[in-house]
């Protein structure tokens, strides 16, 4: 069980570590849309905050935690996409390298969230299996080991913003 | 202890999470024994297929690195996941630098578009960024498929993944970044095409002009792994996939 604990523990620093990336890449977005579309102030405020809240330390692997980073993250997911959806009118900025780059580093964090999320379940399913059938539950509760909360799949497509042009 | 109720939540999270896990994606089984060239869709011809896959043997003998090709004709997920998926439960790459490459490619059929997507496995995130998988498939990929001509497109793109992989120039190189000293340019494009045609004996030199600047020369024409690319030498075992790890690292495109 210990065993198990440790390999939720370590996919959970996995997730952390890609939305960690995710996070990471929004100051240079930001800055580079507002070089081209200063007036979305209202639009690139939301994705800001969104970001401040998201990076807020966690509460663990229980149900509550999880789903509370679920709702963090996926915040943030829906800020980002409101972001794309205003990108949509300025093709200058659209063609930029540097945009079409962070554009591409912000689909490859998607992809790994995606990964991560879904390993990270298969570790908490594992455990939460092993805790909840006798005898290992005894020890479980005696121990004080805890049920370990999931990442619910997103309504409609997954939470990745992507744009098509 | 627990109570009904929480147990019958859990048994509701349960069905919702073997729900969730269902969709994600049913890969093509893992080839035995371990086959690099995956053409599901019928974009090569045999002989074409068999030549490709000798290539890729050989640089996965020589370098560890293995890049697997698959093509697809249809995907019941986003092609990035698929091809994560893909690299995972093969283990496409060595276990201990998680360095491989899974390209796949959807071909246009139908209404539906083409798409081509190049993931990369943990150990090659570094020297196979997502901005350069995307760019490999838009540049190398992209313009021959357009007009169906998959082999080309899938050459001109190995042909940078492999010296990329390998360490023969970085991926800012290729992007195309100012260059330094025009002669030490010189030498160092005179040093690449004699030192990749040396390891790479059936393919043709190297243009190495493809970002049109070199950075310090020294490093890499002592082949020097610094760079992030991998040379182990020897034997990756010919016949099977290394259990390379894929984190859902790479890029794509479609047309």
């Amino acid at each position: 069980m210990v065993k198990l604990e440790e390999e939720v523990n370590s996919s959970w620093a996995q997730v952390e570590n890609v939305y960690q990336r995710r996070a990471d890449l929004i100051p240079n977005l930001v800055s580079t849309v507002k070089g081209y579309a200063a007036h979305e102030s209202e639009t690139l405020q939301a994705v800001i905050d969104a970001r401040a809240r998201a990076t807020q330390p966690t509460a663990g692997t229980t149900p509550d935690g999880i789903a509370q980073v679920q709702a963090a993250q996926g915040a943030l997911s829906d800020a980002l996409s409101r972001l794309m959806v205003v990108v949509e009118r300025y093709p200058d900025l659209k063609a930029n390298e540097n945009f079409k780059e962070l554009q591409s580093q912000l689909e490859g964090s998607e992809n790994r969230i995606t990964t991560e999320r879904q390993r990270f379940n298969e570790t908490a399913r594992r455990y939460n299996s092993t805790i909840r059938q006798f005898p290992k539950n005894i020890l479980a509760s005696l121990f004080n080991f805890e049920e370990k909360g999931y990442f619910q799949a997103m309504e409609g497509a997954e939470s990745a913003p992507k744009v098509e042009f | 202890m627990k109570n009904s109720n929480k147990s019958k939540l859990f048994s509701l999270l349960t069905l919702f999470l073997l729900l969730t896990l269902s969709v994600s994606g049913r890969v093509p089984p893992k080839p035995k024994p371990a086959r690099m060239v995956n053409d599901y869709a019928s974009l090569l011809l045999p002989s074409q297929v068999r030549e490709l896959e000798e290539r890729l043997l050989h640089f996965s003998r020589e370098s560890s690195n293995q890049i697997v090709v698959i093509t697809l004709k249809e995907l019941d997920n986003d092609i990035a996941a698929v091809a994560t998926e893909i690299g995972e439960k093969w283990g496409v790459g060595g276990s201990k630098f998680n360095n491989g490459v899974v390209i796949l490619i959807k071909p246009k059929w139908g209404i539906e578009d083409g798409q081509a997507f190049i993931a990369t496995g943990y150990g090659l995130e570094g020297a196979l960024p997502d901005a350069l998988c995307r760019r490999i498939v838009e540049r190398e990929m992209i313009p021959h498929f357009k007009k169906n001509d998959y082999k080309e497109g899938i050459d001109a793109a190995l042909k940078v993944i492999m010296e990329i992989a390998q360490g023969e120039y970085s991926f800012k190189e290729y992007i195309g970044e100012p260059e330094g000293s025009p002669i030490a340019a010189i030498l160092v494009l005179l040093a690449v095409v004699i030192f990749v045609v040396a390891i790479t004996r059936k393919g043709p030199p190297s243009s190495g002009g493809k970002g049109g600047g070199f950075r310090s020369p020294v490093p890499f024409i002592f082949g020097a792994p610094s760079r992030g690319g991998f040379r182990v030498g020897g034997p990756s075992g010919g016949g099977s996939f290394g259990g390379g790890r894929f984190g859902g690292g790479g890029a794509g495109g479609r047309w």
